[in-house]
């Protein structure tokens, strides 16, 4: 009999972390997209990514300012099926425990950041890690295939604040490691573009939509990230605008067209300094001496040859 | 495979024909459901993880790299001990180098030279930093002749690295088949040029140990290195990879460097870099363009031909960031099988942490602890 051969995997990465401040006022709560409506949306796509093909499965990070945890699967999925009998009345079994699961996670993770809410000041959400574990789990899904199979993971990052500087160096390895291993980032802003995203998708051949709309996360999620990689093709999908690939200097980040590099540390700099201020390199005067030293080169060897 | 790979390990193993009797297939298992399972992995993990160790932090590298491949293509080249043969077994073994260089070092130039028939010619592919263009470079088809002369090498080599400026790493790397040099002069005096300039000279070779080679690299801080099988032969040419340390008397130097755009107008036009080839595909509308001349390119990076300057893009600077601020080797816990960040204290499986170490580059732990950012 002819075995499966490829399998696919949607590692989605959640970022709950504006959600958390935007359920505490409660003011904007009925504008924007509400952390249950969101939840319950993604829900949704999750549930019919898993029905679509029988080789599909699905992996679940959240991603907050605390931290990152892997939601689904659970490490001891037979124990669970067996605690809750309940959860699955009347649903196609496997989906309706994952449903419940998920939910009943979730709500354990938002639970214990509540109660370390004064560590969360001034911090910004830890996208790195969650990449990272992210590609850890897609690698360890791919070593522990059957032989003859093989895994084609994919994620999807539904973004929800900005980018923090601190992360570039941390986040910019995990995108060449996905470009490395052929697996695509997919990312959905929900209220500000993101950079790193966009470069991330940009890199890897993945999909950038910001959605105009928050409220109707579902109908993107289902329209541009339902489909598998091969059909996008065939697909008239979003296009993502030019992404600005532009260096941004290290003195004072501000994008720059052409900057100086230190050729120790490559730090970029807008303009020239004699001390590098990242690895304390001294560098000689750029190409005005250079210039005299040629001419004195040439006259010195002409008053040789005159001697 | 794995039976080579453990041969390669063990130092002095001797002729194959005066080893014991081996019983390869006894050594293979079987899991419950009858897959076989991979023979000493605790074996390939330890060694993959010795490998980890040996690279040394803190030393200042050199990361633009100017590289110059020399490959024997001459008559000892022919022989059979490498599948299917010396040269294409190189060829094949390169390619893979190829690729695994660039990824490694984004920033960096490679060019392909080879000997024969006591002469040494450059490939058309000449100090490029694309990959195809070396790969198809190497499929043209080459006839190994003659004998093969290191000092012509060394000295073309030379004339090629002389001009490249003094902050870039110049390497040169000889695949070395045959066991004689047939020289026109004193190949001492250009050890000696080599040295003056600054060039680091390695040299694999395929056939035996050769002091003449050995000097070369002593004196020039190469390494030499003589192949024992295929498997072998790929770990020596990998280990180039990663770059070299470099002296501190090295200069250094601030570089002007552009970040072009990709930009897409309505005009059709011709790209710099596709000037001399008379494929049509060099017509298009899109490109990078250099933001001081105006020039225009289809791939990065490149030195702009018209006004000199380097152009790239910043996540190619960014590709080599790992190498500078390296992950921090995660410490063997007393339970087996178990390794622990230094930093921030979470265990890994081994799996696991020699693909945060060869991969990602990342600890997913410290990332996911809230740091003071």
């Amino acid at each position: 009999m002819a075995t499966v051969a490829e399998k696919n995997v949607l590692i989605a990465v959640i970022d709950v972390s504006q959600f958390y401040e935007l359920s505490m006022s409660s003011e904007v709560q009925s504008q924007v997209l509400s952390f249950q409506h969101c939840i319950d949306q993604i829900t949704v796509f999750i549930n019919s990514y898993l029905l679509s093909s029988h080789c599909n499965s699905v992996a679940v990070i959240l991603c907050h300012q605390l931290g990152s945890t892997l939601v689904y699967p659970v490490p001891n999925q037979a124990e669970l099926d067996e605690a809750h009998p309940e959860l699955n009345k009347g649903k196609y079994e496997p989906i309706g425990l994952m449903n419940g699961l998920l939910r009943e996670r979730i709500n354990q993770f938002m639970l214990s950041i509540s109660e370390n809410i004064p560590a969360l000041v001034s911090s910004s959400t830890l996208l790195s890690g969650a990449l990272s574990m992210s590609l850890c789990y897609a690698q360890r899904c791919s070593r522990e295939a059957t032989a003859g199979e093989t895994i084609k993971p994919r994620l999807l990052v539904i973004r929800a604040s900005t980018d923090a500087a601190s992360q570039h160096i941390a986040t910019m390895n995990c995108i060449f490691a996905a470009q490395k291993q052929n697996i695509p980032i997919d990312c959905c802003a929900l209220w500000e573009d993101s950079s790193f995203m966009q470069q991330a998708t940009d890199i890897t051949g993945g999909i950038y939509i910001k959605i105009p709309e928050p409220a109707g996360l579902l109908q993107f999620l289902l329209w541009v990230f339902l489909p598998d990689i091969k059909s996008r093709s065939s697909l008239q999908l979003p296009q993502s605008s030019v992404v600005d690939y532009r260096a941004s200097c290290f003195c004072d980040q501000k994008l720059v067209d052409t900057g100086f590099v230190c050729s120790v540390c490559l730090a970029i700099f807008c303009k020239f300094t004699p001390i590098c201020p990242v690895c304390q390199a001294h560098f000689k005067l750029p190409s005005l001496p250079q210039l005299k030293s040629k001419k004195k080169g040439k006259s010195s060897s002409k008053s040789k040859a005159k001697q | 495979m794995e039976g080579d790979t453990v041969d390669v390990e063990e130092d002095g193993g001797g002729y194959t024909w005066e080893g014991e009797y081996e019983r390869p297939w006894e050594a293979i298992q079987e899991d419950i459901e009858g897959h076989i399972l991979a023979p000493d992995d605790d074996f390939m993990y330890k060694t993959k993880r010795r490998k980890l160790f040996n690279h040394e932090s803190g030393v200042k590298l050199g990361i633009m790299r100017h590289i110059l491949i020399v490959v024997d293509s001459t008559q000892s080249m022919n022989d059979k001990d490498l599948k299917p043969n010396r040269f294409t077994c190189t060829k094949t073994v390169l390619k893979k180098f190829l690729d695994e260089f660039f990824d490694f070092n984004p920033i960096s130039q490679v060019g392909l030279i080879l000997m024969s028939d006591g002469l040494s010619l450059p490939l058309p592919s000449l100090s490029s930093g694309n990959v195809s263009v070396h790969k198809r470079a190497l499929d043209t088809d080459v006839e190994c002749s003659g004998e093969c002369s290191l000092q012509n090498a060394m000295e073309l080599s030379l004339r090629m690295l002389r001009h490249i400026p003094t902050h870039a790493s110049r390497e040169v790397i000889i695949i070395h088949g045959s066991l004689t040099s047939c020289d026109p002069g004193n190949i001492f005096s250009t050890i000696n040029d080599f040295n003056q300039q600054n060039i680091r000279c390695s040299v694999i070779g395929l056939a035996a140990s050769v002091k003449l080679c050995h000097t070369i690299c002593e004196r020039t801080s190469g390494v030499y290195q003589v192949i024992l099988d295929e498997v072998h032969f790929r770990d020596c040419l990998l280990q180039h990879c990663r770059p070299p340390g470099v002296k501190a008397s090295t200069e250094t130097a601030l570089i002007k460097m552009g970040f072009p755009q990709h930009k897409t107008v309505a005009s059709l036009s011709i790209c710099v870099c596709h000037l001399d080839s008379k494929s049509k595909d060099c017509l298009s509308t899109s490109g990078y363009r250099c933001p001081q001349c105006q020039s225009k390119y289809c791939e990065l990076p490149v030195e702009c031909v018209t006004c000199g300057i380097t152009l790239v893009l910043a996540p190619q600077l960014a590709r080599s960031y790992h190498h500078l601020f390296p992950l921090k080797m995660f410490i063997e816990s007393t339970a087996s099988q178990v390794y622990v960040c230094p930093s921030c204290r979470h265990s890994f499986c081994i799996d696991c942490d020699l693909y945060c170490h060869e991969t990602l580059h990342n600890c997913p732990g410290c990332e996911n602890s809230l740091r003071t950012q």
